[in-house]
């Protein structure tokens, strides 16, 4: 992950600035260092950043048929919450973002990974998958995992 | 208007109106003491760029966040974001009218319901000033206070769930947002009796004359504006033909059902459909289920689309998808209707 341009305004990612929880958990790592080291973990399983990015934000499309209610995806079950209005990046940059907060599970596999629109923006512009304990952290291997996992076409029940 | 270096400047808007500041201290946070409240998403750190006016005189170096989020044309046009310019000497500054009509309320909280598991209506008394004058269907921004884990107010934007009659109330219907900073401090910390900041009203969100059909949809919290909308119709005792569908999920997402009954009773030409998406075994569900699209693309193929309005009030999913169906059958933006921040 390149260094980012300009210097982070930590505060942004603190809890009850931009979100109620903020972005760090429990995490008492530098920033960049949390950035380094899932992008060595990406990097050992052979993924990028975008490609996750890319992932994520197709099970949210997927989850947008839903307006709301559970959509099933293969062998997934998504479900998107949608609110009204928009947060910025923590970064600080120009774009804002949608309030969407995504729930998969896959109950072939157990694996449930919850997620935001901004955390895909975090992950794909600056490598961020979130700070250890904080709500919307996602560990790279479990993206993995499922992003892996063959797609299986659930039969009608 | 050139000052040299003073402490106290004068800030004139829209050619009208004079205020003095104070130098050293943002435009956005000026106007605020002065009671003229900016939109914003980010509280004046400029991240959201909703803060922009137009500034003629001395309004300092263009700083790199005003680069990033306006337009060129905008920045030709003598745009900035008010967060990010400190005067250090006079300014003249153009703001939209309708901003000037903001005022701030304070108001107590007189009354709190759970509608849903996830959804809360609350009454506001207001104190000062002791009445609103708005149109049904607008928006209100409430402010809310630190809590344990919080420390810093929001502000954020909630559709008015209380009709343009009431006056010395103000009622809103909340759902909580996952995370969400002022939900979060509706739902778990204000309590009966605490005095509540608001600022408002504001929206392009109402009832427009015409005499084609109206179409409303609902969805989440989005049935409290339009129940605004459809009280004032029967007040005025209005006759147009008059559709609205409520999307939910399952039945545990539902309300206002007898409210929605006394307004069919008293608006001859106005039917409510509420459809459930996935209804669940328990909920023993004898309604239109599916997509709320469906039923809405069933109803606009034997609509008069020519005349007909449509009024959208929910998620942006929701809103995004039913413009979708609206636009298959002709109708256009200028008879669409929803809020901005959708």
């Amino acid at each position: 992950m390149p260094a980012e341009k300009n210097p982070l305004n930590v505060n942004n990612f603190k809890p009850g600035n931009l979100t109620r929880d903020g972005f760090l958990g429990r995490d008492a790592r530098p920033i960049f260092e949390i950035v380094r080291q899932d992008a060595d973990a990406l990097a050992r399983c052979g993924v990028t950043p975008e490609e996750v990015a890319d992932f994520l934000q197709s099970l949210i499309e997927e989850g947008k048929k839903g307006l709301e209610g559970p959509v099933i995806h293969g062998s997934r079950v998504i479900q998107i919450h949608w609110a009204r209005g928009m947060l910025p990046c923590p970064y600080g940059e120009p774009r804002l973002h949608s309030k969407i907060s995504a729930v998969v599970t896959d109950p072939s596999t157990g694996l449930t990974l919850r997620f935001s629109q901004l955390g895909v923006h975090l992950i794909r512009e600056h490598g961020f998958f979130g700070g250890t304990g904080s709500p919307y952290r996602l560990e790279p291997e479990e993206i993995v995992a499922l992003m892996r996992q063959p797609f299986i076409h659930r039969k009608e029940e | 208007m050139s000052q040299a270096n003073p402490e106290r400047i004068t800030i004139i808007i829209n050619g009208v109106r004079q205020i003095t500041a104070d130098t050293g201290v943002s435009l956005f946070q000026t106007l605020k003491t002065n009671k003229i409240f900016l939109p914003s998403a980010c509280g004046g750190r400029g991240i959201c760029g909703f803060c922009k006016c137009r500034v003629e005189g001395d309004g300092g170096t263009l700083r790199p966040a005003e680069t990033a989020r306006l337009k060129p044309e905008e920045i030709q046009n003598g745009f900035r974001l008010a967060c990010q310019v400190i005067p250090e000497n006079g300014l003249n500054i153009t703001l939209p009218d309708n901003l000037l009509q903001f005022r701030e309320f304070e108001t107590e909280l007189t009354e709190i319901r759970e509608l849903t598991y996830d959804t809360k209506w609350l009454k506001f008394h207001l104190i000062h000033p002791g009445e609103i004058h708005f149109k049904s269907g607008q928006y209100i921004q409430i402010q809310s206070k630190p809590y344990p884990g919080v420390e810093a107010a929001v502000s954020r934007s909630y559709s008015i769930a209380s009709p343009s009659y009431q006056v010395v109330d103000i009622e809103l219907i909340v759902r909580r947002v996952p995370d969400g900073i002022c939900t979060t401090w509706i739902h778990d910390h204000l309590t009966v009796g605490e005095r509540v900041t608001l600022f408002g009203p504001m929206g392009d969100f109402y009832l427009r004359e015409g005499n084609g059909e109206i179409l409303m949809v609902a969805g989440g919290s989005g049935l409290g504006p339009i129940a605004a909308v459809l009280k004032d119709m029967a007040k005025q005792g209005n006759l147009r033909k008059t559709t609205c569908f409520f999307g939910a999920v399952s039945r545990r997402d539902l309300y206002y059902l007898e409210e929605m009954n006394d307004l069919q009773n008293a608006l001859p030409n106005f039917r409510f459909v509420a459809v459930l998406s996935e209804p669940e075994s328990c909920d023993q569900w004898e309604g239109s289920t599916g997509l709320v699209t469906i039923p809405l693309q069933d109803h606009l193929r034997t609509a008069d689309a020519s005349t007909l309005q449509a009024y959208l009030c929910g998620s942006p999913g929701m809103i995004h998808a039913c413009l979708r169906g609206l636009r298959q059958f002709g109708i256009g933006t200028d008879r669409i209707f929803f809020d901005p921040f959708a």
